[in-house]
């Protein structure tokens, strides 16, 4: 790597102080897990890299009303064993869990994850299902987005070189809702061939009330399968119907082929583990599809 | 330009004057001459550069030296005591846990970091932490075995 300058501001503000100053010479680090990575394959190389490390107010997990809170600069292993988070967000749990290995756990950042926007990566589907949202700082103050529109193309977020995004929030699922997180992959320290995520909610007899899948790995971005989700809406939750939806959800994934699978392999494994993860939710429920 | 840092590595204090591109692998390379943790595949996923980090396993490769002032760091030479194994090391050995030793170091400060908050691991638990450690000779049965041994051994 070339030389730059370590700067490490205290709070949000002076981050995004030093980033307006900077501008596009900078970068910011969170984790370094992924950031590092690519400084050292000489993929990017700023001049200035600006270490959220010791903002404090980043970081942790806590409750604010029917929300829950998750600091930018969470590390996955935090937010994969958090009791917070497996009471209320069970897919991001799981999801977490699956991030790299335990050792790019140990360091890496859901806010550092959100924003390297790799595909395949694990939590976005999870939030994408759990209708989370980010907070964004920058110069003119906060924004909100919905996890979805966070993604505009391949390793590229709509967060700008002056900013920082500073937290995610999950809303209550729904009461007697069930989610999961699967994550196909051929080595655990893969990104996702395929993620599939679902929020399910099942009322009498198997009924389909609502339903948010979220699929990571098949498109330049994290998507939600919104054609497969109302197929299933209003439905009767069948082997069948998991099937027909996940035979939907290939239609609305582009994947690339490359030298871990070819897009038509991917397709396929989009309608196995969209199915899987509907069967496997369903199951929480105590109903067996 | 360099900055000084402090350092705590196998429990001794020391002063480095580092830039802040260097990675602590490099930093514990060549400015500490602790060639245990590797280089192995500039990818940040292999863990052959592990060390211990404040009590967790991390790849070296992905952390820079800078961020690791104030902190302390276990390497594979700080496991053995006045020429004695490690009760990890001696186990590797006992097991046939390894065969070229690229990996071992990795694998070892590993499984140290895990036995260390969970002393009574099940082998999925054992799996799973070293999953971020890839080893190209052992199959890993060997591996697994050793680390359960020794966990068994403290019970």
């Amino acid at each position: 790597m070339r030389d730059f300058e370590y700067l490490e501001p205290r709070t949000i503000k002076e981050a995004v102080q030093l980033l307006q100053q900077y501008r596009d010479e900078a970068k910011v680090l969170a984790g370094g897990q992924s950031l590092l990575v690519m400084m050292r394959q000489g993929l990017i190389d700023p001049s200035h890299v600006v270490s959220l490390e010791h903002i404090e107010v980043l970081r942790g997990i806590h409750r604010d009303g029917q929300r829950t809170i998750i600091g930018a600069m969470t590390t996955h292993d935090e937010v994969s064993r958090s009791p917070l988070v497996a009471a209320r967000g069970a897919p991001l749990a799981q999801a977490a869990g699956k991030v790299g290995s335990p050792h790019v756990r140990n360091l890496g950042t859901l806010g550092g994850n959100l924003c390297h926007a790799e595909v395949g990566a694990d939590p976005p589907p999870a939030l994408i299902a759990l209708g989370a949202q980010v907070r964004i700082a920058g110069p003119n103050g906060e924004r909100v987005l919905e996890v979805e529109q966070l993604f505009k193309g391949f390793l590229e977020t709509v967060v700008q070189s002056d900013e920082v995004l500073t937290r995610v929030e999950i809303p209550d699922p729904p009461e007697g809702a069930v989610g999961v997180y699967l994550k196909h992959t051929l080595r655990s320290v893969d990104r996702a061939l395929v993620g599939a995520a679902c929020l399910l909610q099942l009322g009498s007899d198997h009924l389909c009330r609502d339903v948010r899948l979220g699929l990571g790995g098949v498109a330049a971005t994290p998507l939600r399968a919104r054609k497969a989700e109302a197929a299933l809406r209003g439905q009767r939750l069948t082997a069948a119907l998991a099937e027909a939806a996940g035979e939907v959800a290939m239609g609305e994934v582009s994947p690339i082929s490359d030298a871990h699978g070819s897009a038509d392999y991917r397709r396929k494994m989009v309608k196995v583990f969209v199915k899987r993860a509907l069967t496997e939710a369903a199951a929480q429920a105590g109903y067996r599809l | 330009m360099k900055t000084p840092i402090e350092l705590k590595v196998n429990g001794e204090l020391f002063k480095l004057e580092v830039e802040p591109r260097r990675l602590l692998l490099e930093a514990l390379h060549d400015d500490l001459g602790l060639t245990g943790a590797r280089r192995g595949c500039d990818d940040g996923f292999c863990g052959a550069c592990t060390v211990i980090l404040d009590g967790k396993a991390v790849h070296s490769c992905s952390v820079l030296a800078v961020a690791a002032r104030g902190k302390e760091v276990i390497t594979v030479e700080g496991l053995a005591r006045n020429g004695q194994y490690h009760p990890l090391q001696a186990a590797f050995v006992e097991h046939g846990a390894l065969q070229c030793g690229y990996c071992t170091p990795g694998m070892l400060l590993t499984a140290k970091a895990l036995l260390d908050k969970n002393p009574q691991p099940t082998e999925l638990e054992v799996r799973t932490a070293i999953s971020g450690n890839l080893c190209r000779c052992t199959g890993y049965k060997q591996i697994v075995q050793a680390i359960l041994s020794v966990a068994r051994k403290k019970s």
